[in-house]
């Protein structure tokens, strides 16, 4: 190591002259929030390609009753048992959804927009598990109808969980922002 | 070395948390942004690539694995990103072979002083600023610098003393190879 090598390193610190534009500190932080405003929409969109593909598989796979229906075919005996425990499903998850509603509206109320979005992918989500219902008239027992059911139901579960989540988030840093205004 | 330095603030980070981000902004923009700087040469070239680094790394965060420090990943980030908009602007680090190496005679040692130091490196042609800063400032050795650059060692190690030569000749009160 020669002198300038050895005085670069002992100054390295001083090196650094510069320092950056608080409008970076500022512009990073509109970027991050704006992304996170917009990480319900991806979820949400997310939730309803999920829903859509596993709807589908249940046309197209041979075997399930949506498929038979849509080649025209017949459908089989119900199980009182299997209706039984499926009530008790959808019983369980709609309480669960209803109770997360509930928790979020206050946020909602605040947010038209959100509101808006969410209520339609749940319409939908409500809509696909209709049709599902439907097809469970004709053959209750089914495991894959069932099961795509289900699916829907959690979906629609994770999407409410979710957008509690970044609104929370979003209600924490509009108080943080308030009280630094103070 | 303690990897683990930042763990609970990178936790955080991971779970969005502002506060979190901005502690880690506020501790690594300056020497992050003096290394954009440097090899950028433009403050506001070294300003996108500071915004977008910091984009970026609170982005993939869930990927820094602590095999590493925190600011030696982040480094990397702003690197890679210096190199890829050099790339884009087309601009010839030219990685000249022609300067010969400076003999002691040649060169009259002054008082080193940083300003002077920071003004000559600014002094230096693209390539030679680029690896004298990644080397001697950034701690990067020839084989990782070799890498970024896509150049073989042998060319990093010889440009790097170049660069230095360049340096000592702008430094010098004896004008060597003619200074511009």
């Amino acid at each position: 190591m020669d002198n300038l090598e050895e005085y670069i390193m002992k100054h390295r610190e001083e090196m650094d002259r510069y320092k950056p534009s608080p409008s970076i500190r500022k512009r990073i932080g509109r970027i991050l929030k704006s992304r996170k405003n917009s990480a319900y929409r991806w979820i949400s969109v997310a939730a309803m390609i999920a829903v859509i593909l596993g709807s589908a598989v249940l046309f197209l796979k041979p075997g399930t009753q949506l498929f038979r229906k849509s080649i025209g075919g017949n459908g089989s005996n119900t199980s009182h048992q299997a209706g039984l425990q499926l009530k008790e499903t959808e019983i369980y998850y709609n309480s669960l959804a209803n109770s997360l509603y509930i928790e979020a509206s206050p946020m909602l109320a605040k947010n038209p927009e959100i509101k808006k979005e969410l209520t339609m992918d749940l319409s939908q989500i409500d809509s696909i598990c209709g049709e599902i219902k439907k097809d469970l008239r004709d053959n209750v027992a089914n495991r894959e109808v069932v099961e795509a059911l289900i699916q829907n139901y959690r979906i629609k579960i994770k999407i409410l969980e979710d957008m509690i989540n970044v609104l929370r988030e979003n209600e924490g840093n509009t108080e943080k922002r308030k009280s630094h205004e103070l | 070395m303690n990897f683990y330095i930042h763990a609970p603030i990178i936790e955080d980070c991971r779970k969005g948390n502002k506060k979190a981000q901005f502690r880690l902004y506020d501790q690594y923009s300056r020497a992050m942004y003096n290394l954009a700087y440097r090899i950028m040469n433009n403050r506001e070239d070294a300003e996108d690539i500071l915004q977008e680094a910091f984009i970026d790394c609170f982005r993939n965060i869930g990927s820094f694995r602590f095999e590493s420090t925190f600011g030696a990943w982040l480094k990397k980030i702003v690197v890679n990103k210096c190199i890829n908009e050099i790339k884009k602007k087309k601009v010839d680090l030219m990685f000249c072979e022609t300067l010969p190496h400076l003999a002691a005679e040649d060169y009259e040692e002054p008082v080193y002083d940083t300003t002077e130091i920071f003004k000559g490196i600014e002094k230096l042609p693209d390539g030679y600023r680029i690896i004298l800063t990644l080397y001697l400032l950034e701690g990067y050795d020839h084989a990782e610098i070799s890498q970024i650059l896509g150049i073989t060692e042998s060319t990093s190690k010889s440009q790097y003393s170049r660069a230095k030569d360049k340096l000592k000749s702008i430094l010098s009160k004896k004008p060597i190879y003619g200074q511009s």
